[in-house]
């Protein structure tokens, strides 16, 4: 990876940091995070968590919108053949885009399991190939009627999951009185996609970077709760994406190695939603402590001696 | 009025108002606070202080939260559900003897301290877990556990772990201790405890857990063995926990099947007979034959006598056989249970109180006047004892004293900084802190004393005893460990004044050594130099006419005086003589302390030298007489103490005098033909000492020398102490005569404890050889700095040292905060950092490094994160490769200033984040790589 290549790809990113910029107010973390898996891999699947009014669908939309879009309101008598029969012929869409995923039964949601993870739909027998395509969906969780639990396998389907959190003081100022801003489209960026993918995909880590994505992916797997190693339920999916955003985080850091400072706030939302806080018999609020361990453990990892 | 009348008029109201430039001065308001003003601060400062406290104190008692302290600490018991206490520890280092140095310096902290109440050890190991938990969870890392509780097991690491006593724990160490303790407490205090750290803790829970017993053990036993009994014994056991009784039911039913065939054939022997008893872990098999011989007589252990190596062994071997199951599983339990019966186990104690609560409840008694006195607290007296002996050292009293002056100057001084202030006026001061040291104590014993005999307590034994002390040191100077010399303060106030001295005139030249009695005669005995010390008598021809000067006055009981009046005229014993100049006694005035008006004056201008009839009876009638001795200076050559000295006198003397100063020349360890003053130079040059024969290691041999031997030991000796100076000095010289007496230190008052011995000749010229003392020299040095001091204004430079010491206590934090914080803002608000931060990336890890601009609170997170694991030291390291790796650029510039800021980005990276944000808002910067 060459010098220009670098600056090319953090030029990108920074346009796509303004342009979620123009559309919400505050959220930093989880602007920067979708920013980044959109970088970092051609068909990465994003879940918005929170609670009403954080500008989870403010955001949905604006995606859906900026490029060929195919959206998708759930609800609970909708039926598997309503969603087959909505996306069987749009096979260049650029992005599906699905809202209030938790408010439909879990067995109409089994049926998009191939589309996620192979790009493709089998519709009696007959099999509907898709191109690349980004997904994104909304999730309430803070209400308690009208919901229904996601499978797990849903859940893992996605890369990423970012919680909204409420707004601040200054934010909700700025919501209220901060006047109108002039949207940037993002249609530029779908050109440069495949180039940008491209480029992500043959910058290979070097051997102290793998070894730290390794220990990660240990750590992960078995980190300390209360004064024991529990097992975490994560699998090979999220390992698989966090090599790829491991990549992308340290070329938009300026540098071509990877270092755990980098990578360990991330953590949580490669892998908070691949875990259902009922295995640890724990609550969210805690699911938040003990993420905070664990980016605390990666932290403190240290990427070889100086040089 | 003649010019003669006009001087002397105008210079006695100069002398009156003080001098022109003094006018001057106190017109403008620009004069010295008055010499009393310096007293009356110096004396009652400290006091005034003693007293705030002491109310201060007792205000404060009447706030303390007993009740919330309580509430807190049961609390804490309900959530871990173990009585425990919670103790406020500052623990010491065990340095001897300066153990109170270092424990000012070391911080409180909370610690748990917990006693086994009776529970079994499943239980307890149970409460361990919870306490573990509970300070894994609020960073607690000091547990106090009962050595009793935890010795069950016999690891090496309990001696690597520190034991303190509970008394120790409440700091009532040392010698008082005893004193402390009372009957009721005194189980709890003298139980000894471990301090467990987390880590140790840790361990120790995994040690124990390795003595409890399993219940799915004994299950699985129970679903082997066939026995019946025994299942159902095990069954009784897992009920009510009895384990000696289950001992020895397994024990017995292991005895039985081991000797089941106890009868067998040798080929030899024949019938043969044996006996296996079980004794612990071992087994004890004798074997007997016919004819009532031993033919085995040997102690197995139970591995060996089923040929096996191990525990696990025993069980697989269990397994495979068919016949003799039971033998080989009984045994594997027996051997199971007997690691645990070790375990003393505290049965019946169902009711435990610890300290605290038993403390507790006596103070509700207490309150509720059902009890007079808290056992176990500290009593007054203790608490001063501690203080004296723990806190106080001389030299904080030293401290305190001349420090408190000293401040009092500075004050002064900082008052009236101008050029008013000199050197002459100093003399003051001077006089201020004698005062202070000196008067203040006596006044206020005066004042005390005077009130207790108000109240009818009597101490007048006491100071009898007291004064027999001193006389017996005067008159018997024959202990040469014993001396009165002025070397320690914290004597000095337990003084006694033998004479006080008033100037009759101004500007007197005060005499300085007193003498008291001599010696013309002595003889040597077993390391003793035993002086025939006699008195002075005066009688009516020693008074002379001359002006008088000062006088010497000191109290003296009718019996004395009754001695003194010998046939109706003078003859007075005990009187101090000054020497040095031609002083002469010009009267004697006897009077009466309550009444001045009842006075006798005896001088040379009486009619005679008898008393009268009236003066007699005015004698007898005065209560406490008080007798005066008025001293000036003959114009002639004559001298009241020397005209009357006797001629040195020997009676049977083994050596001579000459052979006694070559014996002292040789202990000296100079040539044969130096002169007196050489040899006084010597002596005078070495250290001084209150035991120097004790420092010397002379006290066993000094009793076996000759006089010889013993005056070159001691001339060979490093200090001395004055009447040994004195001793070497009369044997030198043999015209030289052996005084004892007093040396007044420059005030007015003579004291017992300025008592001291010399020697004079004739011509009363004094020859004072003592080595000089630590104190005298410690306290012109001291003088010498205040005056520079006072002179260069370093008092003013003292109080702003103070005052930067406590802005710095107070607010030092915060300062540096905001100092550190703005040249920080200062560098990364610079458009030169993210290519610095680029470039130290390189430096440290290597690679392709591009810099990307970012938000100033960003870059702060970003750096605290990069350097989460960075120890102090790796910074360090750090830092010096970079100054190795000199690159005069002003990048590397900026890199050093980002290193050398890390650590303090890292510690107070949320607080820098939110004064950034609020600084440079929220809106992004054009995003220019």
């Amino acid at each position: 990876m060459t010098k220009e290549e670098m600056k090319y790809i953090i030029n990108w990113y920074f346009f796509l940091r303004e342009c979620l910029d123009k559309v919400i107010v505050g959220q930093e973390k989880a602007k920067d995070v979708i920013a980044l898996s959109l970088l970092c891999d051609a068909n990465s699947k994003i879940l918005f968590m929170g609670g009403t009014g954080a500008g989870k669908t403010t955001l949905l939309n604006f995606l859906a919108n900026s490029f060929l879009s195919e959206k998708i309101t759930m609800i609970e008598n909708i039926f598997p053949e309503d969603i087959q029969n909505q996306l069987k012929d749009k096979e260049n869409m650029q992005i599906l885009a699905i809202n209030e995923i938790n408010r439909t039964k879990g067995s109409t949601l089994n049926t998009l399991l191939d589309l996620f993870s192979e790009k493709y739909m089998n519709i009696g027998g007959k099999i509907y190939p898709f191109g690349d395509f980004h997904v994104v969906a909304t999730q309430n969780i803070e209400e308690i009627a009208g919901l229904f639990t996601v499978p797990l396998a849903v859940y893992d389907r996605f890369d990423v999951s970012i919680y909204f959190d409420e707004l601040e003081e200054n934010e909700r100022r700025e919501v209220l009185f901060g006047g109108f801003k002039p949207i940037t489209k993002m249609e530029n960026f779908f050109k440069e996609k495949i180039y940008i993918n491209q480029i992500i995909k043959s910058f290979s880590l070097d051997e102290a970077s793998i070894d730290i994505i390794m220990k990660i992916s240990h750590i992960v797997r078995y980190p300390q709760h209360e004064q024991r190693k529990v097992f975490f339920g994560t699998n090979i999916r999220g390992d698989l994406f966090l090599e790829q955003f491991a990549k992308l985080i340290s070329i938009v850091n300026g540098h071509n190695k990877l270092l755990p400072s980098d990578v360990a706030p991330y953590l949580r939302y490669i892998y908070g939603h691949r875990v259902n806080p009922a295995v640890l018999q724990i609550g969210s609020e805690q699911m938040q402590e003990f993420f905070d361990a664990i980016e605390a453990e990666v932290a403190s990892l240290k990427r070889g001696l100086f040089r | 009025m003649t010019n003669f009348e006009k001087a002397e008029k105008s210079l006695a109201t100069i002398l009156k108002k003080g001098d022109l430039y003094d006018v001057i001065s106190l017109k403008e308001g620009k004069n010295l606070p008055k010499y009393s003003f310096c007293k009356i601060v110096a004396l009652y400062g400290s006091r005034i202080l003693l007293g705030g406290i002491f109310i201060v104190e007792k205000i404060k008692s009447l706030f303390v939260p007993v009740e919330k302290v309580k509430n807190a600490q049961d609390e804490i018991r309900k959530i871990i559900e173990v009585p425990i206490d919670i103790i406020c520890y500052k623990p010491y280092p065990f340095v001897a003897g300066v153990t109170y140095n270092y424990e000012i310096l070391l911080k409180k902290s909370l610690s748990i301290l917990y006693k086994n109440e009776g529970v079994s050890l499943t239980d307890y190991i149970e409460n361990l877990k919870k306490i573990l938990s509970f300070c894994n969870l609020h960073k607690i890392d000091r547990i106090f556990l009962c050595k009793e509780d935890v010795c069950i097991i016999e690891v090496d690491f309990l001696e690597s772990v520190e034991s303190i006593k509970y008394k120790n724990i409440l700091k009532c160490y040392n010698k008082y201790n005893n004193e402390i303790i009372d009957n009721n407490i005194k189980k709890y205090i003298e139980m000894e405890f471990y301090i467990f750290n987390l880590k140790k803790l840790n361990f120790l829970i995994s040690e124990l857990e390795t003595y409890r017993i399993d219940k799915q053990v004994l299950l699985d036993f129970n679903s082997k063995i066939k026995d019946s009994f025994i299942q159902k014994n095990i069954f009784l056991f897992l009920e009510n926990n009895n384990l000696k009784n289950f001992m020895q039911i397994i024990k017995h039913r292991l005895y039985q099947l081991m000797n089941e065939d106890n009868l067998y054939k040798d080929k030899k022997k024949g019938k043969v007979y044996q006996e296996i008893k079980i004794i612990g872990e071992f087994l004890h098999i004798i074997s007997i034959d016919k004819k009532g011989e031993f033919i085995k007589n040997q102690v197995l252990s139970f591995y060996d006598y089923f040929d096996i190596l191990d525990y696990k062994t025993l069980l697989d071997r269990a397994k495979i056989l068919v016949e003799n199951k039971d033998l080989y599983y009984l045994s594997a339990l027996y051997l199971y249970l007997i690691k645990n019966e070790k375990i003393k186990k505290t049965e019946g104690i169902k009711e435990y109180l610890t300290f605290y609560d038993f403390i507790y409840t006596e103070f509700t008694l207490k309150k509720n006047k059902k009890l007079s006195k808290i056992s176990g607290l500290y009593l007054t007296s203790d608490r001063i004892k501690y203080f004296v002996y723990q806190l106080i050292d001389k030299w904080i009293i030293l401290f305190l004293l001349y420090g408190m002056v000293f401040l009092i100057t500075a004050l002064i001084t900082l008052l009236k900084p101008n050029k008013i202030w000199n050197i002459d006026k100093f003399l003051d001061c001077q006089h201020t802190i004698d005062f202070f040291v000196e008067e203040s104590f006596s006044f206020e014993k005066r004042i005390v004393d005077g009130l207790l005999k108000k109240l009818g307590i009597d101490f007048d034994k006491k100071e009898k005893e007291e004064e027999e002390k001193m006389n017996e040191f005067v008159s018997n100077q024959t202990s040469f460990t014993s001396s009165g010399d002025v070397s320690n303060l914290m004597d000095y106030y337990s003084k006694n004044i033998v004479g006080t001295i008033t100037p009759l005139k101004e500007n007197v030249l005060l005499p300085k050594y007193f003498a008291y009695k001599s010696a013309n005669e002595f003889d040597y005995k077993e390391g003793q130099i035993n002086y025939l010390l006699k008195d002075y008598i005066l009688t009516f021809f020693d008074i002379k006419e001359a002006t008088p000067l000062f006088k010497i006055s000191h109290t003296i009981s009718k019996k004395d005086l009754n001695n003194c009046l010998f046939v109706d005229t003078l003859w007075v014993t005990g009187t101090l003589y000054p020497v040095g100049d031609n002083y002469v006694l010009t009267s004697i005035t006897f009077v009466d302390k309550k009444d001045e008006n009842k006075k006798i004056i005896y001088d040379r201008n009486r009619l005679s030298r008898y008393f009268t009839y009236e003066e007699k009876q005015l004698l007898s009638s005065m209560e406490e007489i008080e007798i005066q001795f008025a001293y000036g200076i003959s114009l002639e050559n004559e001298n009241l103490f020397t005209q009357n000295l006797p001629y040195k006198m020997y009676k049977d003397k083994t050596y001579s005098s000459l052979e006694i100063r070559e014996a002292i020349i040789k202990g000296l360890k100079l040539s044969k033909d130096v002169t007196n003053e050489e040899i006084f130079f010597a002596i005078q040059n070495k250290k001084y000492s209150k035991t120097p024969i004790q420092d010397a290691n002379l006290e066993e041999e000094i009793k076996s020398m000759n006089e010889l031997e013993f005056f070159s030991s001691v001339a060979s000796m490093d200090s001395l102490i004055c009447n040994l100076a004195a001793t070497l000095a009369v044997g030198v010289d043999d015209e030289l005569i052996y005084i004892t007496g007093y040396v007044n230190n420059d005030d007015l008052f003579i004291t017992s404890n300025e008592a001291h011995a010399w020697a004079m000749n004739r011509n009363g010229e004094i020859v004072d050889i003592t080595p000089s003392e630590s104190y005298h020299f410690l306290r012109d040095t001291f003088y010498t700095i205040l005056a520079w001091g006072i002179e260069n204004n370093i008092a003013f430079y003292a109080v702003l040292l103070l005052i930067g010491v406590f802005v710095k206590k107070k607010l030092g934090k915060k300062i540096v905060f905001v100092w550190k914080e703005k040249r920080l803002e200062k560098l990364i608000l610079s458009s030169d950092i993210e290519n610095a931060y680029a470039m130290l990336n390189e430096f440290l890890y290597g690679g392709i490094n591009i810099s990307v601009k970012r938000k100033p609170e960003e870059f702060v997170e970003k750096i605290s994160r990069d350097f989460y694991s960075f120890t102090e030291e790796e910074l360090r390291d750090l830092k010096k490769k970079l100054l190795i790796q000199k690159e005069e650029t002003n990048k590397s510039n900026q890199m050093k200033k980002l290193v050398n800021n890390i650590s303090f980005i890292k510690e107070n990276e949320e607080e820098l984040v939110r004064i950034l944000k609020r600084k440079t808002g929220s809106n992004r910067e054009d995003n220019n790589i």
